[in-house]
């Protein structure tokens, strides 16, 4: 009884086996667990150009120039040169808006320049341009400005062909160079003139740059900025700001469907393939350089206007009551303003799109024929415009028919055409389309521009507020052909190419897609946000039976070897 | 002196004023309203859910927004519910007056798409590349969106479907990023749920308006039952909500306010304590009509009277200019295409040398099986 069962003592080679299998389960821990752990867990954020991306969106990196290259000539001028320079004077003085600006040049071979198109670009002397040494051959000009006399007795007038880019300019015969003020009067005229024709433009280039530039502030309407000094522009700021909310945001391709919509079922057809092939489609190819175009047209019977909508009925002799509108009495019928904005019947009609590009609508609207005929008010075209949406027009058939042909639809097209155009953005002014046009490109370029500059602008900002969001390697790839898309851009605007392979306009365009690209990466959804508790709450039940008897082990071993150390160490004393 | 420093202030003032003056014109501008409207719940107890979002998604189709910008996210698994004594029908009344199922729903997401991430992913934009557009919100700067969002939640949570969670942090981190990408003008949240207003207390983004429907550690309370239906059919704060807008709200052209709405909110009807938010919204609510945000009031630009220059280009006019300027490029392109034919040739023949390569490739491929089988063959005949 009094040996009672002990256990064996500890050999020294199990308190060793014990020490080794401690020491392996830490090891694991430690070189495989812990990386491990701290390379699941880890996000990965592809280094970006951060100070690149800054200097973008502040509008430091790259100060958007737009000179317009005009080439002057006069054939039959005494001394032009000198005239250019006083001319050249007077646009750089008037300007204030140094970003945007016109540089005179003189043709030198007069001969040449017969070809009717304006499109021969030809050798130049460099006479006035700003000295910088860039002007290249392919440097697209913007307008050619045609001197030549007027009738006799004449004053100053200039006329713009609508179908190329001559400006012809008739001075006055009295015109004499030698006199300080005739000569003086004439590059008044010129200057005057030419600032006419670009002023539009300028002010929506200068509007686009100083909008963008800002970052985004609590006001969404922060861009009251004309930071021009003078009260001319001011005025036209809630034009620009008007005109600005009605263009479509740019899209390399858009969708354009025209719809036919009868209250009644008639008519039952209509000729618009052919009408859009004679009428638009020659525009369309125009504007191909700038954006590409799909159309499509479908055609609705029984169309009904928004309930809520109903026009009313006005007589032609108001004299008459009212309500003998059924007796053939003359009048018609009118749609108040009011009514226009929720004349769409967003919940009947079949307008919605299921392209991924932008599509504009255009509407035809035959009313039914008790109410025919449908005018709205005030609006001479008959028609109204849907800003970033599209345009309507109410067409009242002369009598009933079954079939819209070419020449009825006519009236539509014209109207189509001319939204078309102010949807897209193209300057209203200038009568001549190929400015409109380059116009337009630059508008284009400039609003892509410093969309991507934004958009990087805002990547930047989101990496710095979100550190728990990560950035594969793609963004990071993105961002860079983004950067040098925008620096190519920059330099071709130096340059003043803007449009064709590699001009201004397409380099933006890349910059504008690689950074919705970049910035849109669908692997950038910020991680569900867990509370610290959360965290505590996952690894708590998975580190607490694993941790504990590895904690408590280690301490009983670190434990043991103190003993055994100071076992040795008295030993040593003792000996 | 004095005379010459006080001329310029009338003036300065004056433009002062005039651009003020424009600035508030222009603030008011939005050229499309969307609505993002979702039930985060399941199951045929939470049949309340559905009917508010499917009473909200009615009354701002009644108002004028189309379905394409209309994001209607819920579980759908109500109307034909084995349980529903009225199958294929939702009321949100027990006088069973209006069938919010009936026609023309769309909706966009539906039963297990209602997560999370595709709440997230929808509200960022951050999706597959091949999402249909009508699962996209395809807003920009003059867009103004309305979200709505029903369902069980909690101090600064809403569940999901009873799997998952979104938090007020995720939520406003989302609106953030909306609001750098330039995704919208302005934005009025409104929420029904338990503890609601804390889920709009973590937004930093400007132009948000945020309502809701409970203070914290208050519930939200569903308004009747439908005894025959045989659950709750509507939440109060919702019910009172669409109250107003059913009475008030008749059409687009509506003058009513925000203000007018959050005025009518009232504690003892909705059992609890609706909150407004709206020190990030920079306008007076009494400005801010109901229809910014439930309607879709498009502007209209029409041409003055002599105008019509404006608006009208000869069309076949314009036709031949711009052939004019393409027709150069025509015939560049014809060149091209000839170029390209030629290219398309010699493509063709650089295909039937990898036909060729791919023929050996074939035989090379068959020898090896060959081998492989007859290896094996082997291999199980060795250990005899």
């Amino acid at each position: 009884m009094s040996d009672a069962k002990i256990p064996p003592s500890d050999t020294p080679e199990n308190a060793r086996t014990r020490s080794w299998v401690v020491l392996s389960f830490w090891s694991v821990v430690l070189l495989l667990g812990v990386p491990l752990w701290w390379c699941t867990t880890s996000i990965y954020r592809a280094p970006l150009p951060l100070n690149e991306m800054q200097s973008w969106a502040n509008g430091r990196a790259c100060r958007a120039e737009f000179p317009l290259l005009v080439d002057v000539e006069a054939p039959l001028l005494p001394d032009p040169e000198h005239l250019l320079k006083t001319v050249q004077h007077a646009l750089d003085d008037a300007n204030d808006f140094s970003a945007h600006h016109l540089r005179l040049r003189l043709s030198r071979s007069q001969s040449e320049t017969s070809g009717k198109d304006g499109r021969s670009v030809l050798h130049s002397t460099q006479l006035t341009s700003p000295s910088d040494g860039h002007s290249d051959e392919d440097e697209s000009v913007a307008a050619i400005l045609r001197l030549t006399p007027g009738e006799s007795g004449s004053t100053h007038s200039y006329q713009l062909n609508n179908s190329s880019r001559v400006i012809d300019l008739y001075y006055s015969p009295s015109y004499n160079p030698s006199s300080t003020a005739s000569s003086t009067s004439l590059s008044i005229f010129i200057s005057n003139t030419l600032q006419e024709i670009f002023a539009e433009e300028q002010q929506m280039i200068s509007h686009l740059l100083s909008s963008a530039t800002s970052a985004p502030s609590p006001s969404p309407s922060a861009p009251g900025t004309t930071n021009s000094s003078n009260g001319s522009n001011k005025v036209n700021v809630a034009e620009v700001q008007r005109k600005m909310s009605r263009i479509m945001r740019y899209s390399p391709t858009y969708h354009l469907t025209f719809s036919l919509f009868t209250a009644s079922g008639t008519p039952t057809s209509w000729e618009i393939e052919r009408s859009i092939d004679d009428y638009l489609q020659p525009l369309l190819d125009a504007l191909s350089g700038i954006s590409n175009f799909t159309v499509d047209s479908q055609v609705q019977f029984y169309a009904s206007m928004s309930p809520n909508v109903v026009p009313s009925w006005v007589p032609d002799n108001l004299e008459q009551s009212e309500n003998l509108q059924q007796n053939g009495q003359p009048g018609k019928w009118v749609l108040k303003r009011d009514d226009l904005s929720s004349f769409i019947n967003s919940a009947e009609w079949p307008l919605a799109s299921i392209t991924s590009y932008p599509t504009i609508n255009f509407i035809v609207y035959v009313p039914l024929e008790e109410q025919t005929p449908l005018y709205i008010s005030e609006s001479a075209t008959n028609a109204f415009l849907l800003p970033q949406w599209g345009g309507v027009m109410v067409l009242n058939p002369s009598k009933p028919t079954t079939h819209l042909s070419k020449d009825d639809l006519k009236p539509a097209l014209d109207i189509f055409a001319a939204q078309l155009m102010s949807l897209l953005g193209a300057p209203s002014h200038p009568p001549s389309l190929p400015i409109r046009l380059d116009s337009l490109t630059r508008q284009r370029s400039a609003e892509l521009l410093t969309s991507a500059s934004s958009t990087l602008g805002s990547l930047y900002r989101l990496t710095k507020a979100l550190p728990s969001i990560s950035i594969p390697t793609s963004v990071s790839t993105s961002v860079g052909s983004t950067l040098s898309s925008l620096n190519n851009a920059c330099r071709e605007l130096k340059r003043g190419r803007f449009s064709g392979p590699g001009g201004a306009l397409e380099e933006g365009r890349n910059a504008a897609s690689q950074a919705e690209k970049a910035f849109f990466e669908k692997s950038m959804v910020g991680q569900v946000y867990f509370p610290e508790e959360h965290k505590v709450a996952v690894y708590l039940p998975l580190m607490g039976p694993v941790g504990v008897p590895l904690l408590m082990s280690a301490v009983k071993e670190i434990m043991k070897l103190i003993k055994d150390w100071k076992i040795r160490r008295a030993g040593a004393v003792a000996a | 002196m004095k005379l010459r420093i006080t001329t310029p202030i009338p003036t300065l003032l004056f433009t002062l004023f005039a651009l003020l003056l424009q600035l508030s014109c222009v603030h008011s501008q939005h050229t499309s309203n969307w609505a993002v409207l979702v039930s985060t719940s399941r199951f045929w107890f939470n049949y309340r859910h559905l009917a508010n979002v499917l009473s909200m998604y009615r009354t701002v189709k009644r108002l004028g927004i189309p379905d394409s910008q209309i994001i209607l996210m819920l579980a759908d698994d109500v109307a034909c519910n084995p349980r529903n004594v009225f199958p294929a029908s939702v009321f949100n009344n027990a006088d069973r007056g209006l069938d919010l199922y009936g026609d023309n729903i769309e909706v966009d997401y539906r039963g297990y798409e209602v997560t999370v991430e595709n709440f997230i992913r929808l509200l960022t934009d951050r999706v597959e590349p091949d999402t249909p557009r009508s699962k996209r919100l395809l807003t920009d700067d003059r867009s103004n969106i309305f979200v709505y969002m029903t369902g069980h939640g909690g101090n600064e949570f809403l569940k999901f479907q009873d799997a998952e969670e979104i938090s007020a942090f995720d939520i406003a981190d989302a609106f953030e990023q909306m609001w750098e990408k330039k995704r919208y003008h302005q934005m009025l949240f409104m929420i029904d749920t338990c503890q609601a207003n804390t889920m709009y207390s973590k937004f930093y983004s400007p132009n948000i308006l945020a309502t809701g429907s409970s203070k914290l550690d208050q519930s939200s309370y569903s308004h009747h039952a439908d005894n025959d239906v045989g659950v709750a059919v509507i939440d109060r704060y919702t019910y009172y909500n669409l109250e107003f807008l059913e009475n008030n709200v008749k059409n687009a052209s509506s003058k009513h306010t925000m203000k007018d709405l959050f005025d009518s909110y009232d504690t003892k009807k909705i059992h609890s304590d609706p909150g407004v938010r709206t020190d990030l919204f920079h306008r007076n609510l009494d400005e801010v009509l109901i229809t910014d945000f439930f309607g879709n009031v498009q502007n209209v630009e029409t041409d003055g009277v002599g105008e019509d220059e404006k608006w009208k280009v000869d069309v076949s006019e314009l036709a031949r200019l711009a052939a004019n300027i393409t027709s150069p490029k025509k015939q560049q392109k014809e060149i091209k295409v000839e170029e390209l034919k030629g290219k398309a040739e010699k493509k063709i023949s650089a295909f039937k040398v990898e036909e060729k390569a791919s023929w050996t490739q074939g035989v090379v491929g068959a020898t090896a099986l060959v081998a492989c089988a007859l290896a094996w063959f082997g291999g199980s005949f060795m250990p005899k």
